[in-house]
Parts: structure tokens; sequence; C-alpha cells
């Protein structure tokens, strides 16, 4: 059966349907439910007001290729006015009084996220049956392009076996053949990194790549980072090559190296970004890989090793330096959170500061987050999702208290539906990841980015959760306690140390300011003297990086 | 008369859109901070006389500005970043433009060189094209020459009848890019619309219910859309704060947006909510936010001229 999410109570529908209080919020659970299943999830909407919702939340899910059907119910003149706004955001429209079949849509991820236009509540019981036929078990089967030229084959075969320092960069496509990719990794001694996208896979490859005795970084942090640039050669397996990734940047290139892309999607191999490229079949190609490609050195790949184990033990000493810090420290709420989880927890996060600090302790565990656009506030209904996928696993969600109106009704959701989740918010009481920029753009001036604090553990009471208030690492951990045995939704207001710097999460800040990093090295530049001046430069960063890297 | 730019000791694009804003006499703007509207916010200084109201969602941002628009009769500035930013301005957009509300929405947008890549850039999407059926007009600015004469057609677009709302995409290297030799005229401020009482309510008919039984003497307003009456009230009486402002919404809907209970109370503005059934006192309100809370019956007798009060209707 396939998930429905939908805003609409009068929609007496005979599936599995969870409600939410808005489409966009449904559109998040999907996500949620999708990206952390692999398999697809629809969600339904009533109405032009519903549509605009669900369009709203549609652009994450396009982003990060969340395998959504979203199915609305319009007028005719509106579907007209909303076609064009809905083309920006999904990969198929298709209007069902049109084309019942469904045939504009493929089971593949590069349909997704889809939309169907359906003119009434007939229509709409029909196109599901329809759905559930055309998706139910062939998600992620891409259509298989015929082999390449041998020629191709050779060439990238030679590009590998000339290199010295080659790394695998598996993306999200590289997912349903992550268990091949980590034999071969360990057989060749080739390290094998994860996009960003790659780091949110569905669990059960999360879970295969945690158990895996092999080199594997996940994004994000400076071993990844170290890898990536000292490879001359990336061997990139489905992955769009985007600008967290460090790819496509204006202003910066800091992988000097040559490029062989593998894909079975012709469109997502882009010309510029490649030095070879060869449109096949992943499964084929690693066929290929195994017989051909040579072992390489194994000191290089074990000296990686090393530093990924000195990298864990440095994280792990320096945040421990912070623990006695009330309010707490943000490393050490991400790390006590992380760690203190039962096994098998699933972690929700969003963009911001916290989902850099998520990002900074985080090392293959199940995790969910829109990766590429960062967008907040999505945390609690893609919660829902998760926990409507895992039903008998915790889900954690980690979220900042600037985001967390967004979509707060929806904890009343999670109780009324039987799928409670735990929710810790680092509440430091302004826009951390702005602030961010202000200290080193703006010299420090950090106006319109304080938050008055409110009780957010009280707010949690009020809807039916368990709300609790913590401000020491003490108080955290009894809270974490408390998380890992109740059966309820939990709200964890965790007070947190303002303005502390994350160490990941550098490849969003500087996507974000792709096209003006050099217009901005004058203010960064007076910034930072002005905070050595202060003394308030994060020294813990500093010293983090220069213990594992040097 | 002109005004050279020299004179004006600017340094950025952002800074110089703070400098036209102010000069065509918008007062308010409401926004979510982002990176790349950091050049605007901080262009902002004291002698502007700008108000700056950080609501909790960009949907909410808009219904302020939507009420504050519809009240004044003069728009309000939404500033919202790139990508999901503008994304979730695009229902409440379409609120304004059904209530015929004036809204100048601004946001950064990605350079032009970054068009071919959208499914691989970070906070990519084009905002024109999606934000679309909820506009009145949309306008784009990929030079920083273009910046002045635009403000003052999409001030002329949003308030020329019927009033809605307009966007302007700014590409965002241009907020951060240094300004150089440049003038721009001074523009003639619109004339406001005042009223000392006013009543919010979901759509015309409810409001005409609750007028014959308890009040009268009250111009009537409500959003496009339903379910938004509450950040609608905050931005009428962010636009009047001498006026009393009366909003008729439900138990459900103030749950719903909690956050503009906590936004009028930064901005000065102290709600009190009167409730109609028991039921609603006992869960009308989190524990955690103090507001006052009385019964209905009490509205008439306790006296506010200049007060915002939430009536809990079911």
């Amino acid at each position: 059966m396939l998930p429905i999410f939908c805003s609409d109570s009068a929609f007496k529908l005979k599936m599995d349907t969870v409600f939410n209080y808005d489409s966009r919020a449904s559109v998040y659970a999907g996500s949620g439910y999708s990206i952390s299943t692999g398999k697809p999830a629809i969600v339904i909407c009533n109405g032009i007001e519903g549509a605009l919702s669900c369009a709203s939340g549609l652009l994450t899910a396009w982003g990060d290729k969340c395998a959504l059907v979203v199915v609305c119910i319009l007028k005719e003149e509106e579907m007209k006015i909303l076609k064009i706004a809905f083309a920006r955001v999904s990969r198929r429209i298709i209007d069902f009084s049109i084309d019942p079949e469904l045939t504009g849509l493929t089971a593949d991820y590069l349909s997704f996220p889809a939309v169907i236009f359906c003119r009434d509540a007939r229509d709409i019981n029909q196109a599901l049956r329809k759905l559930s036929v055309v998706l139910e078990d062939k998600i992620y089967s891409v259509t298989t392009p015929s082999l390449p030229e041998s020629n191709s084959i050779d060439r990238a075969i030679d590009l590998i076996n000339n290199s010295q320092n080659p790394v695998i960069l598996a993306g999200k496509g590289a997912g349903p053949y992550i268990d091949r990719l980590i034999t071969l990794s360990m057989l060749k001694s080739i390290p094998l990194l994860l996009t960003a996208g790659a780091t949110t896979l569905p669990v059960k490859q999360i879970e295969l790549l945690s158990k895996s005795d092999g080199i594997i970084i996940p994004s994000g942090n400076p071993v990844w980072l170290r890898a990536f640039v000292s490879a001359d050669l990336l061997i990139v397996l489905g992955s769009g090559l985007s600008e967290v990734d460090w790819f496509g940047l204006k202003d910066l290139k800091i992988h000097r190296g040559k490029v062989l892309r593998v894909d079975s999607d012709q469109i997502a191999l882009n010309e510029r970004i490649s030095d070879l490229k060869l449109n096949i079949d992943i499964n084929d190609f690693l066929e290929i890989f195994a017989k051909k490609a040579r072992t390489f050195n194994s000191q290089s790949y074990e000296k990686l090793k090393s530093l990924t184990e000195r990298w864990k033990r440095v994280l792990k000493e320096e945040t421990e330096k912070l623990n006695n810090i009330s309010p707490i420290h943000p490393s050490v709420a991400a790390m006590e959170i992380l760690n203190g989880a039962e096994e098998g927890t699933i972690f929700v996060s969003e963009g911001g500061a916290c989902g850099m600090w998520l990002w900074t302790h985080l090392w293959l565990k199940p995790f969910v987050f829109p990766v590429q656009n960062g967008t907040i506030g999505v945390s609690i209904p893609m919660s829902i999702g998760v926990k409507y996928g895992f039903p008998s696993r915790k889900v954690w969600a980690i979220m900042g208290d600037g985001a967390i109106f967004y979509h707060l009704r929806e904890l009343k959701n999670a109780i009324d539906q039987g799928l409670p989740i735990g929710l810790f918010v680092f509440n430091d009481r302004s826009w951390g990841a702005i602030r961010i920029a202000q200290r080193f753009i703006y010299r420090s001036d950090f106006r319109g980015t304080d938050i008055p604090d409110c009780d957010y553990a009280g707010i949690a009471e009020s809807f039916g959760c368990e709300g609790i208030s913590v401000r020491t690492r003490d108080e955290l951990l009894k809270a974490i306690d408390l998380a890992n045995n109740l059966d309820r939704t939990i709200v964890v207001d965790i007070k947190i140390k303002r303005d502390a710097i994350p160490i990941a999460g550098a490849n969003f800040v500087i996507s974000e300011f792709d096209g003006v990093l050099k217009r901005t090295l004058l203010g960064l530049t007076l910034s930072a003297f002005k905070n050595i001046a202060k003394r308030e430069l994060p020294i813990d960063v500093f010293r983090t990086l220069r213990r594992t890297l040097l | 008369m002109r005004i050279p730019l020299l004179s004006l000791n600017l340094s950025c694009g952002g800074e110089l859109l703070a400098e036209l804003l102010a000069f065509h006499g918008i007062s308010h703007i409401f926004t979510i901070p982002g990176s790349q509207t950091l050049p605007i916010m901080h262009g902002i200084k004291r002698r502007h006389r700008i108000t700056l109201v950080v609501p909790r969602s960009e949907t909410n941002a808009v219904f302020m500005a939507e009420g504050f628009g519809k009240a004044k009769g003069f728009p309000a500035v939404v500033l919202s970043t790139l990508g999901p930013g503008v994304a979730n301005e695009l229902p409440a957009l379409y609120s304004a433009k059904l209530s015929e509300s004036p809204i100048l929405s601004i946001s950064p947008a990605q350079p032009q060189w970054k068009f071919t890549r959208f499914g691989e850039i970070f906070q990519g999407l084009e905002h024109e094209h999606f934000l679309k059926p909820a506009l009145k007009d949309t306008f784009v600015v990929n030079n920083l020459t273009e910046l002045a004469s635009t403000i003052k057609l999409a001030l002329k677009s949003a308030l020329e009848q019927p009033m809605g709302p307009v966007h302007i995409d700014v590409s965002f290297p241009i907020l951060f890019g240094s300004v150089l030799f440049h003038s721009f005229p001074l523009a003639r401020k619109e004339e406001e619309g005042f009223a000392s009482r006013y009543l919010i309510t979901e759509d015309q008919a409810e409001g005409l219910t609750f007028l014959n039984t308890n009040f009268d003497n009250l111009t009537k307003l409500h959003p496009g859309i339903k379910g938004a009456v509450l950040p609608f009230g905050v931005g009428v009486k962010l636009a009047h704060r001498n006026s009393d402002v009366r909003i008729l919404t439900s138990s459900d809907d103030l749950f719903n947006h909690l956050d503009s209970l906590v936004v009028a109370l930064e901005c000065g503005i102290t709600p009190e909510i009167y409730y109609t059934r028991e039921e609603e006192r006992l869960n009308v309100l989190p524990k955690a936010m103090n507001h006052p809370v009385f019964p209905v019956e009490q509205l008439s007798m306790r006296r506010n001229s200049k007060g915002f009060r939430i009536i809990l209707v079911e």
C-alpha cells in the first residue's frame, strides 16, 4: 500500500492516510517517508489553496528527488493557472482526464516529484488505484541504457588505472548498488566518499554502510574534504554534482584532479563537470570495474583510515572540554543526542546552525535532511513521515528555535495519529546560521537576528506532549534517557550557548555566497581582525581542525 | 529633484535598495532573515524610519503584510531569502491577490549565469514563474541601474486599482556589489487610509453575523483565503497602532498561528483573548504563553480603544 499524506480531513479514503494540518506539511511528511524508506508516497490536496501550499513545499522534494506523487483536485481554470508554478518544482505534470493510464509517469526517480491533476473525488480514487499499479515495487529502477562503445569504457578504465590516488564519490543514484560498492572499494583500496545527498540515503542503505569495515566517509567533515581535495581522480557514480558537493562554484574550485562520471541518466551528465562521462547502468560499470581496475596503494588507504579515527577522537576530546558550559554548547548537545540515542534511531534535521552541528558529529547514521535547499521548518512533519515508515524505531528531530513555529501544530498530529517523535529544540534565541554570516561579513552587527526566549516545553505540554527544559549537560543526559524510554512525543527545549561556530556546513555557506565571495573579502578580513582583537574567534574550531589535519 | 548617490555615503546595492524604499515611503519590512538579504537589512538606517518585523514564517510575513496593506492603502515590503523562503510566500501572496491588498515582495535571486544548472544549485528556483499565479505583476533586476526605476514601477503597479501584490527579483550579487555614481528621483508618498476600529474575520458573511449581535461602526476586513485572520490582524494593527482591532477566529486557528501572538508582543502589541465557551478557556492557550484571557461577555465592559482583541468563535 502506498501511504497517503493529506490535509483535507473531508477525504474518506480506504487506504492508510496520515492527516496533516497543512498541505505543505503533507509534502514534507511524504518527503520524510520517501527519503528514509526509498519508497514512493502520495500527497493529496484539494482546491487551489491546498495546491498552492503543496507547491511551496514541493521545492524541497524536487531538489532532493523525493519519490512523491502529488494528486490535486482542481477546476479546469485553476489547473491552467497553477501549471506554471508546478512546472518549476516537479518533473512530471499529468492531467488525469487526458492521460488516465498515467503513461507519462515512469517508475524511476527521474520522474519525481510528479503532479497529477484531477477534477473530482472519483478521479482521485481511480488515480490512486492506477498509481499503486505503476509504482509498487518498481521505484528507483532506472531505465537501463545500452552499453556504450568499448572505446569509451577502455578510456575510463585507463583513466582509473593511470591515476595514483582515486576516490569513488557515490551519489544518491548509486544507493541501490551500495553493497557492491562497499565490497569493491575495500577490494581495490579506493576510499568511498558520499555526496551530501548520499549521506541521507534510505535507512537500510546507510546501515549497510555503517556496518562496513571499509573507508566510507560521509559528507561534511574535514576528512571528506581532505580526501576530496587530494584525489587526482574522482569516480562519480549517480550524482548530479551540485554546489553542496563543491562543484559548479564560480568563486571557488577546490578539486583540481580529473572527473570520471558514470550515470544511467543521460540528462544528469553535465558536459562542463567531467573529463569523461559514461552513460551506463551503474551495476554494469561496477562489473567492468571489478574485472579491469587495478588495486591501489593500501598505504594511502590506511592513512585515510587513521585520519578518520583521529578526527573522531579529536572532535570528541575537544567537545568534552566544553561539557561544563551553561547554557549548553551546541557541540556537546549534538554529540550527546547522537551518541545517547538508542540503536536504530533515525535522525531528522534541517537547514540552519543546528543542522550544521548535526553534520559535524554525524557519522553514517540514518539521517533525513533537505540537502539541496537547506529548508527550515521541515523537521516536525518530516519526522512524522519517517515514523510512519518505521513505526518501531525512535525518530528524533533536531531543529532550531527560529524554525519551530513553521509546523509546530503537527506535534498534535503526531499524538493524535499514534506517531510519537522526539523533538530537540536548539534554543539559542537567535537565527544562528545568519549570525555566523553577520559575524564574519558585518563585523558582528547582529541586527534582526535575535529571537526572544519562549517556553517551548510548556507549549508542547499544551499540545499533549511531554515537555522538558534543560540548561546543563547533566539535565540533557536525563532528558535523552527519558526520550529513549518514553513512547510518547517529547519536546526537549535545550538552552544553547549563542554564536558558536559549527565545523561542518561550509559547503552550504559557500554555496549560498557563491558569486559574491570576492566582494565580501574585505568585510571578512575586517571582521576577522575585530574578532581576534575581542578574542571572540572560535578557538575550539581551529584547534579541532589543526589537531585533525596537521 | 534628484539626489546624487555619492552624497548619501552608500557602499553596496543593498543599501541603495533600502534608501529607495525609504524614499518611497515604505515604513515596514516583514522579513525572515537570510544570508542574501543581509545587505538590505544592514542597509536600513535609523533615519529611514523603517520598522523591521521578524515573524516566524514567510507565509505569515505575507499575511501580515496583506493586513497592513489592506488597512493602510499603501504596501509594506516582504523580504524573503531565495529558494524555499520565496516558495513559502506563494499561498499568502495568492490571498493578497484575492483581497486586492498591495504588497511589495522583494527577494534576492540567483544570478543569470546559474540559470542553466537550476537542478544542481543550492536553493535554485525560478521565482518569477513560480510565483506568477499569485501575483499582480513581477519584475526582475539584473543591473544596478535598473533598481530605482523598477521600484517605482513596482509600487505603481501594486497601487493601481485593483491593488495587489507585486514581486521584485534582485540578482543577489547586485545587493553585495559596490555602488558608484548613480542618482534617483524622489517620489511622493501615497495617501493613507485610516479607520479607528477594525473587525477582522474569515470572510464578509461571518463578520456580518457577529456584527448583528455585538458590534457596529467597525470597518470590516478579511484576508483573501481562510485560516489567516490572526497574522492578517497583526498587520492591520501595525498599520494603525491607535485603532481598536478585533479579530474573530477559532481556537484551532489560534493554535495554528501562535507565532503571530509572539510577534505581536515583540512589536509592543498586547493581545487580549476572549472565549465564548468554557472548554475554550481551559484549552485556549498554551500555558507557556501568559496572555490575558477573558469571557466574551466582558468585551464591551473592558475599555480599550486601542486594543488588539482576539475573540474565539467556532
